[in-house]
């Protein structure tokens, strides 16, 4: 009789798609074929936000990313998730989300660190960016001259005359 | 070419089938392939599709023939299965998954959708075990790897909603 591990991997992700990640993370813990096929799912698109809760172990991000394709930072996130390379990432949002000023066990990532993370991804092809704080102008110099592959770029904060001069350049 | 014309299907025993011509239109490989080669007298072997699938495939295209959003039916994620969908659908599980494979080669998108609708609720809200007594699965990872899978996937505090 045809079972479930009968269908191919692409009927297989249709029916991921009707599922919620809690759902998800049931597959891949069902057997080896579920797991390979539900894996990338889990991971493609994640999210790593600060919750009183905390947020997605940074040990955990480590090893699955190489699976990760679209990434949302928010700005208060430890610097350990700047650290990590992410070989497939195509879209890359920073985000400013609420923050607790109290709460000082988060540090706040520099502006240096953004460059030298956006300088070790220069393959993203969309960046949205949504901040307070303006950055650096070698910031903008790296978007505009490394990111050759950028197709689209969303900008909401500050930016000084210097950086604009700097991305056009 | 009258819009009542006829198609002959044959399925992978050999077994003949009369279609209507806009029965076979749901199929987009059929309506494709119909629309190339136009109507030659011919049947259009389906050797991947046996005589009972395809008799049950029919059913649903026969039921849904003059549905005006055909395409577009079961797009909404959070809709309800409607109950002839849902009867339809009460059939045991090799057959569920032929009907999956055979929507998928004959290019049948709302069959396609219904059933891979129906596979996932099937597996909405069970753990682990309970997913592997449903469609009858062995595990085969060690206590190590489950251990593994656990620790770098599991919920810590990911928002596994």
């Amino acid at each position: 009789m045809t079972t479930i591990l009968d269908l191919p991997d692409e009927i297989r992700l249709l029916i991921g798609k009707e599922l919620s990640a809690k759902s998800i993370y049931s597959l891949i813990r069902v057997c080896r074929s579920l797991y390979s096929s539900f894996i990338p799912n889990l991971w493609s698109y994640l999210s790593i936000m600060h919750f009183k809760s905390g947020s997605v172990p940074a040990e955990q991000v480590r090893v699955n990313a190489h699976r990760v394709k679209d990434l949302t930072f928010s700005s208060i996130l430890k610097k350990d998730y700047y650290a990590i390379d992410y070989p497939q990432v195509h879209t890359l949002r920073m985000m400013t989300f609420y923050r607790d000023d109290k709460d000082d066990r988060y540090l706040r990532v520099l502006p240096q660190e953004k460059v030298d993370f956006l300088r070790r991804h220069p393959f993203i092809k969309k960046l949205i960016y949504q901040h307070k704080d303006a950055l650096p102008r070698e910031f903008w110099e790296v978007v505009g001259t490394e990111c050759v592959h950028l197709e689209e770029l969303e900008f909401t904060g500050v930016v000084g005359q210097d950086a604009v001069d700097a991305f056009w350049r | 070419m009258s819009a009542h014309s006829q198609i002959l299907l044959t399925s992978s025993e050999g077994t003949e089938f009369i279609i209507d011509r806009d029965i076979a239109d749901k199929s987009m490989l059929l309506k494709c392939m119909l629309e190339d080669i136009g109507e030659i007298g011919q049947a259009v072997p389906l050797p991947n599709v046996s005589g009972p699938i395809l008799t049950k495939v029919i059913e649903y295209c026969t039921h849904h023939r003059d549905d005006p959003n055909f395409l577009s039916a079961n797009d909404d994620v959070a809709a309800e299965i409607d109950e002839w969908d849902l009867e339809y659908c009460k059939v045991d599980q090799g057959t569920l998954y032929e009907l999956i494979l055979a929507a998928n080669y004959l290019d049948i998108k709302p069959l396609m959708d219904l059933t891979c609708k129906t596979v996932a609720n099937m597996i909405k809200a069970k753990s682990p075990e309970e997913i592997r007594k449903t469609f009858n699965i062995t595990n085969d990872f060690t206590p190590e790897e489950e251990d593994q899978v656990r620790r770098e996937n599991g919920k810590g505090s990911r928002r596994l909603s």
